[in-house]
């Protein structure tokens, strides 16, 4: 589905939180000075914030909420639904998104909901939790976007450790009958799932010893098959063909171009791959932020992540019409046009 | 889509350091300056200049310059 409106919410307040524990790509010693190059001048990574053991997505995103409904001056027990989006839950068995009701002390009469999406996750999350409460008349909207994907990538894997970070966030919004509409474009080609995923630990392949087993998959590549997967280029021709021409259509759609859009917020995985996107889609490099020199590949938070580091001081100041978009695992897309208006940012948490 | 191979030919030289001797029948993935993140520059380059986005299967099964050129003839 493609084109459809979201009405009636406004986009409140924003906060992202990154764990302290900070790895530098520059001091990886299991990288070639070639490779290492490639990862910081051109993927663009530098820093890699990690969660330690014991800090899951549903911490940092913990930690993003309160500070924010703080800054907002909502009471908790006025939120009536909250949306987890993350691939890194807490437990295999409940949701997480109860217990993150219970720690932040929403009322129990709340929609609690979890929502497994990646890198488009915050698009994704940001139209359900926009119909529910335009749909049935929901106050206000909580909505916890979070990965801690470092913990299911091999340490021993070239081709993705020095890309992937962890990071948790906390989006705020409010039915508003004023609201200027978001028009959403979302989609998925679940054909591709295997360009990005772990083969083993679900139901459909079951933990095994030989699961668990390491295996040389190429030359600076071991992980076993409960650990994450990824074909780097089947990702990046998607994002140059289906996702360039998504934001297009959107665009066309909308009757708007790059001149009537303030920021251009893509999915940060490679930095290369953005700048293609945007020359295609015909946005000035001044016009897309990134993130990712400082926090790498975030998953579902690299879109909050970037709009809180990077736009902070003009979500709080002024009026802006944004883009937003997240494209990979799936694989999935999601594309949104919104405004913001002097909206509560918070600088980012370190937790 | 490149008009002819030499076009093709140039436009792939254009983004090695190290052009001289790229012709049709090299095999890139040979190539020293050859990486994951090169094969990307070289995905890029295709769809920038020529317009056609080379399906990663395909890719992957291409051998020499030539044989890209002739993906890029088929999409």
């Amino acid at each position: 589905m493609s084109g459809f409106d979201g009405h009636n919410v406004r986009f409140a307040g924003i906060a992202a939180a990154v764990p302290q524990q900070r790895e530098d790509n520059a001091e990886l010693t299991s990288l070639s000075e070639k490779s290492k190059n490639e990862i910081i001048n051109q993927v663009g990574i530098r820093y890699r914030h990690v969660a330690p053991t014991g800090v899951t997505a549903a911490d940092l995103c913990e930690a993003s909420a309160k500070p924010l409904l703080n800054e907002l001056g909502w009471d908790p027990l006025e939120v009536g639904i909250l949306v987890f989006v993350s691939q890194t839950p807490d437990h295999i068995v409940p949701g997480t998104a109860t217990q993150l009701q219970n720690k932040i002390g929403l009322p129990q009469n709340s929609i609690c909901l979890d929502l497994n999406q990646g890198c488009a996750g915050y698009v994704y999350g940001m139209s359900v939790i926009v119909g529910m409460m335009n749909s049935f008349g929901i106050q206000k909207g909580l909505m916890l976007v979070g990965d801690t994907i470092t913990k299911m990538v091999s340490e021993n894997d070239n081709s993705i450790y020095p890309i992937f970070a962890d990071a948790g966030s906390a989006t705020a919004f409010e039915l508003d009958e004023n609201a200027p509409r978001m028009v959403f474009g979302i989609g998925s080609r679940g054909a591709d799932f295997e360009a990005i995923h772990v083969p083993y630990g679900g139901f459909r392949n079951p933990t095994s010893e030989e699961s668990l087993r390491p295996q040389e998959v190429s030359e600076g590549v071991h992980r076993n098959l409960n650990q994450l997967a990824m074909n780097g280029q089947a990702v990046f021709t998607f994002g140059l063909s289906t996702v360039a021409s998504e934001i297009g259509k959107l665009l066309k759609e909308t009757q708007m171009d790059s001149a009537d859009i303030d920021y251009l917020v893509l999915h940060q995985a490679n930095q290369f791959l953005n700048d293609t996107i945007a020359r295609k889609v015909g946005f000035p490099k001044q016009k897309t932020p990134s993130s990712l020199h400082d926090y790498g590949n975030t998953s579902c938070a690299t879109v909050p992540v970037t709009m809180v580091s990077e736009l902070s001081h003009q979500l709080r100041t002024k009026h802006l019409k944004l883009m937003l978009s997240g494209f990979g695992v799936g694989l999935s897309w999601g594309n949104v046009i919104l405004e913001t208006d002097k909206v509560a940012c918070l600088p980012i948490i370190e937790v | 889509m490149p008009e002819n191979s030499e076009l093709f030919v140039e436009v792939f030289r254009s983004l090695f350091q190290e052009a001289d001797g790229i012709n049709e029948n090299t095999q890139f993935r040979q190539l020293e300056e050859w990486s994951s993140m090169q094969a990307l520059i070289v995905i890029a380059a295709i769809d920038e200049h020529f317009g056609v986005t080379l399906p990663e299967r395909e890719f992957r099964e291409a051998k020499t310059v030539g044989d890209l050129y002739r993906l890029t003839k088929k999409g």
